[in-house]
Order: C-alpha cells, then structure tokens, then sequence
C-alpha cells in the first residue's frame, strides 16, 4: 500500500501553502499535484430528478484548512461523499491528491470522518482504531505506533480498552477524528468534526486542525458551525441548493463588505449630514456613505478615507464616541449568500428545484 | 490481505460480543458430552452404566462404528444439531450482520478505504460465515476425540463435516445477504430466508416422497411381472399335467385348475400393468420436482454427502439387511403349498424400494449436488454483489 508521510510529501509548509495559493490564483483544468482537491463539474442527481448537486467547481490547495459551508440539504455531505466513492457522481471530472475521483488506492492517503458515523457497539475505542487502520492498509507495527499517539492527541488514553457502546456522543467524535488520521493521511475530510463535542472538546478539536496544518496535512471540514471555521480555515466554499455560491479566503469574501464606522455622541442624521456636507450616499472619493442616526457608515477599509470626515465631524463641534473598522462575520456572509438575490428571502433549506439551466451566480475570490 | 484479515477479526470480534454464539458453543458441548455417555452393546443403548433393551439399537443390529458414525454424527451431530437447530441459531446471530454493515454511519466509513466494493461485499459475506464454521470445527474434532477415546474408534473423515456444513449454510446465508442488502432489516432477512428454506425442504420431501412412490410401484410392478411369469410356467405345466390325464374327470378337474390360474394370471397381468402405470404417472411428478430441485440449492443432499463418504454402500447394505434379519426372525412361518405362487410381498417391495433409493440417491452426481447449488448462490451473490457496487450510501 502507498503511505507517503507527510514530511516526505510536505518538505516545508509555509512554501507549500504559498505554492498553492499561487497555483489557485492560475486557471488549471486536470489535476493538479499543487491541488488535494480539484472538481469540476460535479453533478448528482439522485432517484426521482432530486438535483443534489449542479456542477461544483471547487479547488483546495495541498496544505491549506478548508471549510465547506452550506445550509442544510446544500449537497455539503453528498459533495463529501462523492470524494470518498460513496456515492457514485451522476457527472464529474474531478480529481482527489492528484488522481481521478474514484480511485480507491488513493483513499490510503485520505482520512475520513462521516458526520453521524457508528462505530460498532462491541469494540474498544483502539480496537476501532485498528480496525480502520488495517482497512486503510497501514501495517500492523505502525498501527501499534499510532493507536497510542492519536488516542492521547483526542484525550481518550484512558477510554482505550473500553467498548464504544458506553462511549458518550463527544468521546465518539474524539475517537472518530483519531480513526481519521490512523493512515497518516496527506487529506483529512471531516464531516461536522464538532458535532455534539463540548466546548472543550472544541477547542481541542480546533486545536488538532491547527496541528494537522502546521504537518502540512490537507485539511477539508464540513460544519455549520461558522465561527468554528472561521478560526481554523484558509478558505471557506459556500454551497447553496448545489452549486458553489462563493469560494475563496475570508478575508477577499468581505473585502467588499468592509467599512469604518463612526459613531457620535447626542446627536441626529441631519446635523450628521449637514456636518458633511453630504445629502447622497456617495462620497465625492467614491465610496458609500450611509448615516443613520448617530452612526456614520463609509464602504472602505481605508484609514485615508475616513479622515477627512472625522475631521468634518469635530469642525462642526460634534462628538465622537468610537471610530471603528468593521470586517463581516462569516456568519453575515453565509446568510448573505443564502438570501434570494431577486426576493432578498432566505432560501429554502433542500436540493435546489428541477429548473433547467438552474443558475445562481456563484462567486470566487 | 490486510483488509480481508482485518474483517475476519472484526467479525470473530462480533461473534464473540453476541451471547447466542457461546450459548449455541455450551449446547454443542452437551451434545458432545451426551455423545460421549452413549454407546451400544448386545442388549441396546448403553447411557453410562444403564442399558435399555433396544434390539435395533445394539451391536446385533450394526456395528460400534456404524453406530458413532451414522447415528449419533451424521444422523443426529450433523443431521439434526447442526444442520437443524444451530443453524437456526446461526441465521438468528448472523442475518444482521449485512444490514448493520450496510447501515447508515457505518457503512460510509467502509467504503471510503481502499477496497473495491465487490471485495468488500464478498469478504463480508464469507465472513457471515465464521459463526458455522467455528461452530462445526469445534463440534467435529470434539467427536473425533470423543469417538477415539471412548471407543477406540479414530475417524478423521469426520472432520469433512467442516466443508460440507459451512458450503450447506452458505447457500442459505447468500440468500439472508441479499435480503438483508436490500431490506437493511435483520428481521426480513432472517424471516425470508427461513421460508426460502422452508421452500427447499418441501422440495426435498417432494422429491424423497415422490420418488418413493415410484420406486415403491415399480417394485410391486416387478413383483406382479415375475407372478405373472410365474403363474405362466405353472399353466403350462399343469397343461402338460392334462395331457398326461387318461381319465375325463382327471382332465376336466386340471382344466378346472388351468382356468382358476388363468384367471389369477390376467388380473395379476392387469394389477401389474396398474402398477406400471402408477410408477410412470409418480415417475413425472418426480421428474418435475427434480428438474425445479436443479436450479434450488440442494441443502439435504449436501449434507448427505457426509453419510456418503463415511459410510460405505456396503455398510449401509450390511446394516439394512442385518435390521430386516431382526425382523424376519420375528415373522410367521411359510405356510404355502410348495406348487403355489407365492403371493405379492409388499414388505419386501418396500425394503427392496428403500434400497433403490438409497441407491439413486448416492449415485446423484457431486456435479448435481454441489456445482448447481454453488451456480445458485453464486448467481444470488453476483446480484447482491452488483446492487452493492452501485448503490449510493
């Protein structure tokens, strides 16, 4: 069986993180050895015309932390599971560490944690550990190497010999991710890592992503869980009714939603407005102004733009209370794209309806 | 290699965290046990130091050996135990392992390694098959030794009892894998495959039965035919006899006798001609059932193929006409006059149709027995193999 350890694959991970995000910035159309994961085109339909998923066009640098985000019935686990040939794609071209999506021998280097996955009731947590270990083909003596070394990594050393069925739904989800890495995997999916893990367990999880990315591991999580990717991630996807409605860093998602906000002491839009100067919602630079109130909004994340206005603002004898940039959350992102562009609505949660050349737009950054 | 040993352990793991796989291990060492306390000698049964007066049960009736061997292993360890009541229980523990393997949560994570599909479903099926195998291994060289120690008696031909009761399980457990693959429910996989052999055994009593009755006609047919020629010669010696008659009361008396056996000989000719008639009309019954029987898997026959390869023809003859020695010996004397025909036997047409059959059914080919079970549950493995390999978990 082909283990490539990750030293041996990652020779430096900043050079390598750098490398993929050069190698995304570019326009590559087969597989990519700079890309874990690189679809496109990938379509599943499922029994009775349900569109699960239509056409993702999604690429993951080797070594980066990536979040995939959706609401529910998005096709997020479908897209997890077709990668994992679980599911068989209606259509794709897609390839996974480099080889066609599909090909089993490649799984050897992929880690995998199913979201609401069962181990069996009757073994121990490293007997679960050896067991997957040994379906992903690792040898025996490195089996013994790494049931020890990732239980302790998970916190579950002292659940070691003890069955699974008197496991709580966190310690679960422990043993899950350590039977995840029991190949050594250069590519983790993990689908809700989270998922019933207390606040703790959370940290720790978070910790451990952090970890497999300073290895040089590929790390792809599927979670609802938005501030949890927020602080792990490199860069987030998000799904809607199957198709990639954004992709990029979070940073470029909200570049164009950044802004200043001043906010005044005791006082009312027009004496704002009149302070300014400014009746529309344009400044004279260009960028929108929007003042309710005592708060003053400016679409920029540029400091220079701002100081003319604060100095308006004390001119005229007003008060500033606080002066701040304002970067959205990738909550307030999510919920943006999952908005009807036309009604403003939320949209449904499920597959997308059966409409011919259904298009949403999506967007990369 | 790794894979597939890493789900043999998995489910020898699952076997033993389930209480009905120990609990049929403790029942098979009773069975054993008992084995071990019964014997027989002249008298009968022999159970520890008792002996009961069962005289078709004694040394006069068979051999020790024919005793261990066709009684108490095939006829009760294989026939009844383990191809009866433990592989009940083995279809109870093991109809769940398909649906729990294919069940959501824990199949995704099976299917992500690196293992085709068609191999994994099939190393998981013959891993169903453990439970019978374990069960049968320990039972067989459990009376291997038990036989050897008790009664010096060492036959390691029954060891062939391992093979021959997992392939007959096997048949029924791909049957309980496609079942529990489509239905993912342990309950309609057990359900169902309980009746599919439900089916099977009518069959198999279908086609014994059947060809029982065949074989029975034919023998009184044979019977009534040899009467008849029989009957045919003493016409003509009686005819002989009138002829040498010089008196008309004497040729008129012996023609009063050539009539009476004229009139025997048509109606034994008629009765004869019935029989053939009731053979041929059992005789297509029989064949029809055979020909559905092909295309079945053949679990009785396969576990007769035992009894084939540890008895001999000749043994089983032995023992058969030792057994109607005994009784014999009890019957009433022959009473006939020594010119008379003697009459039909039905007993002995039974006995000699028993032998038939015995017969016809050792000379069933291997080819029969196991090759068109194996294309059965090959052909039921190769659909539930496919609907594996395609199906989105």
């Amino acid at each position: 069986m082909n283990h490539a350890t990750p030293t041996q694959e990652f020779p430096t991970i900043k050079a390598m993180t750098t490398a993929a995000s050069q190698a995304i910035s570019t326009t590559k159309s087969r597989g990519d050895d700079a890309y874990a994961i690189d679809l496109q085109g990938v379509h599943k339909t499922y029994r009775g015309k349900v569109h699960a998923l239509r056409g993702i066009d999604m690429r993951v640098g080797r070594g980066e932390v990536f979040g995939l985000l959706g609401p529910n019935g998005a096709g997020k686990s479908t897209l997890v599971k077709i990668l994992m040939t679980v599911i068989r794609p209606s259509k794709q071209r897609g390839h996974l560490l480099g080889h066609p999506v599909g090909h089993k021998p490649t799984l050897a280097r992929v880690g995998y944690l199913p979201e609401h996955h069962t181990f069996p009731g009757y073994l121990t947590g490293a007997q679960i550990l050896d067991f997957y270990g040994a379906m992903a083909g690792v040898v025996r003596s490195d089996r013994k190497k790494r049931i020890g070394a990732l239980l302790d990594m998970v916190g579950m050393t002292d659940w070691a010999d003890k069955k699974v069925k008197g496991y709580s739904k966190g310690m679960r989800q422990r043993v899950g991710i350590a039977q995840s890495l029991m190949n050594d995997p250069a590519l983790v999916l993990l689908d809700e890592p989270t998922d019933g893990v207390d606040p703790e367990g959370r940290r720790d999880i978070r910790g451990i992503m952090n970890r497999l990315r300073d290895e040089g591991r590929t790390v792809f999580i599927n979670s609802h869980l938005l501030s949890e990717l927020e602080a792990v991630c490199d860069r987030v996807a998000i799904l809607v009714q199957g198709t990639v409605e954004r992709q990029g860093t979070i940073d470029s998602l909200t570049q164009d939603q950044r802004r200043y906000e001043i906010e005044l002491v005791g006082t009312e839009a027009p004496e704002v407005r009149q302070a300014l100067s400014c009746d529309g919602n344009t400044l004279t630079t260009g960028e929108s102004l929007e003042v309710e109130r005592n708060v003053i909004r400016i679409g920029t994340d540029d400091p220079v733009v701002v100081q003319p206005l604060v100095d308006a603002v004390r001119a005229a004898g007003l008060t500033i209370r606080s002066l701040r940039p304002v970067r959205p959350s990738l909550e307030d992102l999510f919920m943006e794209a999952v908005r009807d562009k036309q009604t403003g609505e939320v949209l449904k949660p499920g597959a997308a309806p059966n409409v011919k050349n259904h298009k949403r737009g999506g967007r990369t950054s | 290699m790794r894979q597939t040993l890493a789900l043999f352990v998995d489910a020898y793991r699952e076997l033993n965290a389930k209480k009905m796989f120990w609990l049929v291990m403790i029942l098979s060492g009773l069975v054993v046990a008992v084995f071990a306390a019964v014997g027989i000698n002249e008298r009968g049964i022999q159970i520890l130091f008792w002996t009961l007066d069962t005289e078709f049960l004694s040394t006069k009736a068979m051999t020790k050996e024919f005793f261990y061997k066709q009684v108490l292993f095939v006829g009760l360890g294989i026939g009844f135990w383990l191809t009866w009541v433990a592989a009940i229980l083995a279809l109870v523990s093991t109809s769940g392992m398909i649906p729990d393997f294919v069940s959501g949560g824990a199949i995704e994570l099976t299917l992500s390694k690196p293992i085709g599909r068609a191999r994994l479903f099939l190393t998981k099926y013959v891993t169903g098959l453990v439970f019978v195998a374990l069960q049968v291994a320990v039972f067989s060289v459990a009376c291997v030794l038990v036989f050897g120690l008790r009664a010096n008696y060492w036959e390691p031909r029954i060891l062939l009892a391992i093979p021959i009761v997992v392939l007959f399980y096997s048949y029924l457990y791909s049957v309980c894998a496609l079942v529990g693959l489509l239905s993912r429910s342990a309950l309609t996989a057990l359900l169902v495959t309980v009746l599919f052999w439900f089916v099977v055994f009518l069959f198999n009593a279908a086609d014994a039965g059947l060809l029982s009755e065949k074989l029975r006609h034919e023998q009184m047919a044979i019977q009534r035919e040899t009467r008849v020629e029989a009957i045919d010669t003493q016409i003509g010696l009686l005819k002989d006899r009138q002829a040498n008659e010089t008196t008309d009361d004497g040729r008129d008396a012996m023609q009063g006798r050539i009539d009476r056996r004229v009139g025997d000989r048509d109606q034994e000719a008629e009765k004869a001609a019935s029989a053939r008639n009731a053979m041929n009309a059992w005789g297509a019954w029989h064949h029809r059932v055979y020909m559905a029987k092909t295309i079945l898997p053949k679990t009785g026959e396969t576990t007769s193929l035992l009894g084939r390869y540890l008895i001999s023809a000749e043994e089983e003859q032995e023992h058969l006409e030792a057994a109607q020695d005994l009784v014999e010996d009890r019957d009433q004397p022959d009473e006939r006059e020594p010119d008379e025909v003697p009459p039909v036997n039905r007993r002995d047409a039974e006995r000699d149709s028993a032998q038939d059959m015995q017969t016809e059914f050792r000379e069933r080919s291997l080819w029969w027995i196991i090759g068109t079970s194996l294309i059965f549950e090959f052909v039921v493995l190769g659909i539930a193999t496919f609907i594996f390999a395609r199906r989105d978990f």
